[in-house]
C-alpha cells in the first residue's frame, strides 16, 4: 500500500514538472461591447445627413442661375463677384442647376467652371456633395483641380474625408496639388506627402506649384520648410494645431469606422487610408473602436493606428489593454511597436518569452524591433533559438538588426535568403538595413553599401523571377563580404 | 452436468465475448493534436499535395516578384490579407479573412485552408487517429469557402448568374479536378487559373469570317464559371488583327481592335468590358486593307499596359489564345 502510495506521489511530481510553462494569461478582461453602431447612430442624430438636392427648380430659379452662370465668364472682376453673392443668394435651390452644368461635359470650359464656382460658394452640404462627386467622377483633370480648389474654399470640414480618400486615386499631379491645398485649408496635412513627389520630381509640370504651395503652407504654420512641417505632422507636434470636429465630420468618422467591417476589401482598404490620414481626434474613435464586439472592427481599427505611427500615441493604453484579447492581441502588439510606445516593451517582452502563440510572438517580436528598448535585447537573442519557429527568429533578427546588433545576426539572415519557409524578400531587407548601417564604418563598407543600393530595382518595374534570383545572389556575395569583415 | 456449471459457463461464455467486443469495438486511441507552425509540416504525410501546392500561385501568393513589386513588399499592407490570410475558418466562409503575422513566406498555405479553430484540419475523412485529426468538412468544396478571397473582384459573384451554378458546378470542379478524374485519388491542389494558359484557353473561343465587305470575330465565353477574363483587373484580353500579303504569308504588325478588362478604380474613362458566362461579343473589322486575306487573334495579358501603347505588340508582351484566318 505504502507502496503505491509512493509511486502515485512521484507520478504526480514527475506529471507536474513536465507541465509546460503557462501561456501568458490576460491580466484583466478586455471588455467588449457594441461600440460603432450605437456611436454612429448617436453622431447622425446630432448630425442628420442631408439628402443631395434634386427638386426639379423652378424656372424662376433656373432663369437666376443662368444669370450667374453668365455673369461668371465676364472679364469684369466686379461683376463675376457679384454673381457670386447672388449664386450664395440662391442657395440650395440652385445646387440642382450648377451641378448639372458641372456634369455636362457639352458645356464650354468657362460655363462648367463657373458653375464649380457657384456651388463652391453656395457651400451646403449639397452644393459640395456636387463638388466632391464631380472630382470622383469628371474626366477632365482641369476641371477636378477647380472642384478640389472650391472644396477648399467652401469650409465645411466633413468634405475632408472624401478630399483625403481622392488622394488616393487621383492621376493627375496638378489636381494632387490643389487637392492638397485644398486639405491643408480645412487644416488636414494628409497631402503634404503628395507635395513632396511632385515638387521633387524632374520633369512633373506640376513640380514648380507643388513646390510653392508647399513652401507656403510651411510658412502659414511657422515652419521654415515643407520636410520640417512633414516631420512635426507625422511626430504629431502639439505645437501644430489641429482644429476640433464639426459635428458633421465626426458622424463621417464613425461611418468610415462602420467601413471597417465591410466584407468588401477595396471598401474597408479606402476606410483605412482616411482613418490613418485624419487629424488626431480620429484617435478617440479609434481607441474606442478596439472595444467593439466585431472582429473585423477592432482588428482592422487596430491596423489604421499602426498605420498612423506616432500620430495615434493616445491610444497607447488602450492597445496595451488589448494585449489581453487573443483576436486583437498581434494587431495590438503591431500598431504599439509603430506608435512607439516605449512603456509597452515590458509586456511585449513577457509574451516574447511566456505566449505559445506564434502569431502574437511574430507580432510583439516586430514590435520590439520598432521599439528598440536596450532592455529586450536578451529576450529577441534568446528567440533566435534554432527550436523557435523560423519566422520568430527572423522577426528576431531584423529587431537586432534595428537595435544595433546586426552583426551577430547578418548569417543567419544570410541563410534565411536560401532558406526553405523562411521569407527571403525580408532577409533581404533586414541586411540591407545592415550594410546601410555599416556604411558610415569605412571605405569597404561604403563601397558594398552602394553597390547593394545600385541594386535596387527601377521604380514602377515589374522584375522576373530571374531578376530577383540574380539580384539576391549578387546581393548575398556584398553580404558575405561584409559578414567577413566584421571584427572578430 | 448439473445446472450451476452450466450457468457458471454461460457466465464465464458471456464475459469473453464482452470482454472482446470491448476490445475490438474500442475507438483506436486518439492522439495529441498536432499543432501546425508551417505547411512544410505537412509533406511528411502529404507529399503528392505538398508538391503540387508548392507549384501553385497559392504557394507563391508573398513570393511572386510581381506581387512585391505591385505591393511595393507588401509596404502596401492591404494586399496582406489574401496574400498571408489567417485560416479561412477562422473568419468563416464568405466572411474576409484577416491578416496573419507568422509563415507569410508560405502565401495561401495548407493552414490557411484547413486549419479548423477547434484545433484538427478540414478534409475530406474522419481521422481523429492521426496527428492532423482531419474531420470530414463539406465545406471545403463550397464556392463560399473562396469568396472571402476571390469575391473581392466579383467572380463569385459572376458565377451566381451561370449555368453552372445552377448545375452545382463550383470553383472546384475546374481548378481543382480529381487527379486523372478518378475522386479516389483526390483533387489536385496546383489549382490551374488565370496563371495557366491551357485552362484560360479553353475557357473561350473565337471564330471570323467575311459577312459583306467585313470580316466579323466572334468572341464567346464558352467555359468559364465566370466572366472572362476574371479576378484582378489587370487581366485583360486582347483581340487584335491584321493583312497577311504576299504568297509567303508575310504579316505586318497586329492592329489592335478589342479589349476584354475591368478597369482600376482611377481609370475613370475606361468601362467595364468583361465578357460574362455563355456570351459572346462581335468585334467588326470594317477596313478596306481586311478586304485580302487576314488572320485575327485573341491575346491575353496579366498586366494591362504596352510597353508602347500607340504600337502594342502582342506577340512579345501577351500570350496568343486564339488565332484564326480569313480568307479574301
Amino acid at each position: 500500500m505504502k507502496r503505491a502510495v509512493a509511486a502515485s506521489l512521484a507520478l504526480a511530481l514527475v506529471v507536474a514538472c513536465h507541465e509546460e510553462a503557462a501561456p501568458v494569461q490576460p491580466a484583466a478582461r478586455f471588455e467588449l461591447r457594441a461600440v460603432v453602431q450605437p456611436a454612429l447612430a448617436a453622431a447622425e442624430a446630432r448630425a442628420p445627413r442631408t439628402a443631395p438636392a434634386s427638386a426639379e427648380p423652378s424656372p424662376d430659379t433656373r432663369e437666376a442661375a443662368e444669370a450667374v452662370l453668365g455673369a461668371l465668364e465676364s472679364p469684369d472682376a466686379r461683376l463675376r463677384g457679384l454673381a457670386l453673392e447672388d449664386a450664395h443668394a440662391l442657395g440650395d435651390a440652385g445646387v440642382p442647376v450648377f451641378a448639372a452644368v458641372l456634369a455636362d461635359t457639352a458645356a464650354t470650359p468657362a460655363r462648367r467652371t463657373g458653375a464649380a464656382q457657384a456651388l463652391g460658394k453656395i457651400a451646403t452640404s449639397s452644393a459640395v456633395d456636387a463638388l466632391a462627386t464631380c472630382l470622383e467622377k469628371e474626366r477632365e483633370p482641369w476641371l477636378r483641380a477647380q472642384c478640389a480648389w472650391q472644396l477648399g474654399e467652401a469650409g465645411r470640414d466633413e468634405i475632408v474625408p472624401r478630399l483625403v480618400l481622392r488622394l488616393k486615386y487621383e492621376t493627375d499631379s496638378a489636381t494632387v496639388v490643389w487637392l492638397a491645398d485644398a486639405l491643408a485649408r480645412h487644416q488636414n496635412l494628409s497631402g503634404l506627402d503628395g507635395l513632396r513627389v511632385v515638387s521633387s520630381s524632374r520633369e512633373d509640370p506640376a513640380r514648380g506649384e507643388a513646390a510653392d504651395r508647399l513652401a507656403t503652407i510651411a510658412a502659414d504654420r511657422g515652419f521654415e520648410d515643407g520636410e520640417r512641417l512633414y516631420a512635426a505632422w507625422w511626430n504629431d507636434d502639439p505645437a501644430l494645431k489641429q482644429p476640433e470636429p464639426s459635428d458633421a465630420l465626426r458622424r463621417e468618422g464613425w461611418f468610415l469606422v462602420e467601413r471597417l467591417s465591410e466584407p468588401d476589401l477595396r471598401k474597408v482598404d479606402d476606410a483605412r487610408f482616411v482613418l490613418a490620414r485624419l487629424d488626431r481626434w480620429i484617435v478617440e474613435l479609434l481607441a474606442e473602436t478596439l472595444h467593439d464586439e466585431g472582429v473585423y472592427a477592432r482588428v482592422h481599427a487596430a491596423q489604421v493606428l499602426e498605420r498612423r505611427g506616432p500620430r495615434a500615441r493616445a491610444a497607447g493604453s488602450v492597445l496595451l489593454a488589448a494585449l489581453a484579447d487573443p483576436r486583437l492581441a498581434p494587431g495590438a502588439a503591431s500598431a504599439l511597436g509603430a506608435i512607439g510606445d516605449a512603456s509597452a516593451a515590458s509586456a511585449l517582452e513577457e509574451i516574447l518569452v511566456r505566449s505559445r502563440d506564434v502569431e502574437l510572438r511574430v507580432a510583439s517580436t516586430r514590435a520590439l524591433g520598432n521599439l528598440r528598448a536596450p532592455s529586450s535585447t536578451a529576450v529577441l537573442r534568446a528567440a533566435l533559438d534554432a527550436r523557435e519557429p523560423i519566422d520568430l527568429r527572423q522577426a528576431a533578427a531584423g529587431a537586432l538588426v534595428a537595435a544595433g546588433q546586426g552583426d551577430e545576426v547578418a548569417p543567419f539572415l544570410l541563410e534565411c535568403l536560401t532558406a526553405t519557409a523562411a521569407d527571403a524578400g525580408a532577409a533581404e531587407q533586414a541586411l540591407g538595413h545592415w550594410i546601410q548601417a555599416r556604411a558610415q564604418l569605412d571605405d569597404a563598407s561604403r563601397d558594398r553599401h552602394a553597390r547593394w543600393v545600385e541594386l535596387e530595382p527601377v521604380p514602377n518595374s515589374v522584375p522576373t523571377a530571374e531578376d530577383v534570383a540574380r539580384r539576391r545572389s549578387t546581393r548575398a556575395e556584398i553580404a558575405r563580404a561584409a559578414i567577413a569583415a566584421r571584427p572578430k | 452436468m448439473s445446472a450451476t456449471r452450466i450457468v457458471l459457463g454461460l457466465v464465464v461464455l458471456l464475459a469473453i465475448a464482452a470482454g472482446l467486443t470491448l476490445v475490438f469495438q474500442q475507438p483506436a486511441p486518439a492522439v495529441e493534436v498536432a499543432v501546425f507552425t508551417s505547411s512544410t509540416q505537412c509533406a511528411a504525410c502529404h507529399a503528392q499535395v505538398h508538391a503540387e501546392w508548392t507549384s501553385s500561385q497559392h504557394a507563391q501568393a508573398w513570393t511572386n516578384p510581381a506581387v512585391r513589386a505591385l505591393s511595393n513588399d507588401f509596404a502596401n499592407t492591404d494586399c496582406i490579407d489574401c496574400h498571408a490570410p489567417r485560416p479561412v475558418f477562422e473568419t468563416g466562409l464568405t466572411n474576409r479573412v484577416l491578416p496573419r503575422e507568422s509563415r507569410r513566406a508560405e502565401g495561401v498555405d495548407c493552414i490557411a485552408c484547413h486549419q479548423l479553430p477547434s484545433g484538427g484540419v478540414a478534409g475530406t475523412i474522419d481521422r481523429p487517429d492521426v496527428a492532423c485529426r482531419p474531420v470530414a468538412t463539406r465545406d471545403l468544396a463550397r464556392v463560399e469557402f473562396c469568396a472571402p478571397c476571390h469575391d473581392q473582384h466579383k467572380t463569385v459573384e459572376q458565377w451566381r448568374s451561370t449555368s453552372y451554378a445552377q448545375q452545382g458546378i463550383g470553383c472546384v470542379d475546374c481548378h481543382m479536378p480529381f487527379r486523372n478524374g478518378d475522386p479516389n485519388q483526390g483533387r489536385d491542389h496546383v489549382m490551374h487559373g488565370g496563371h495557366s494558359i491551357e485552362l484560360v484557353r479553353s475557357a473561350v473561343t473565337l471564330t471570323a469570317a467575311r459577312e459583306a465587305a467585313r470580316i466579323v470575330a466572334r468572341v464567346e465565353n464558352v467555359r468559364a464559371g465566370h466572366h472572362f477574363p476574371t479576378d484582378e483587373r489587370s487581366r485583360a484580353a486582347d483581340v487584335f488583327w491584321r493583312p497577311v500579303t504576299g504568297s509567303n504569308g508575310n504579316a505586318g504588325p497586329w492592329r489592335w481592335l478589342y479589349r476584354f478588362r475591368s478597369p482600376y478604380r482611377h481609370e475613370v474613362e475606361l468601362v467595364d468590358t468583361l465578357l460574362p458566362a455563355h456570351q459572346m461579343k462581335e468585334v467588326v473589322i470594317d477596313d478596306p486593307e481586311a478586304a485580302g486575306r487576314c488572320e485575327v487573334a485573341l491575346f491575353y495579358k496579366r498586366s494591362p499596359y504596352w510597353t508602347d501603347p500607340a504600337h502594342p505588340d502582342p506577340d512579345k508582351e501577351a500570350d496568343l489564345l486564339h488565332r484564326v484566318v480569313v480568307e479574301p
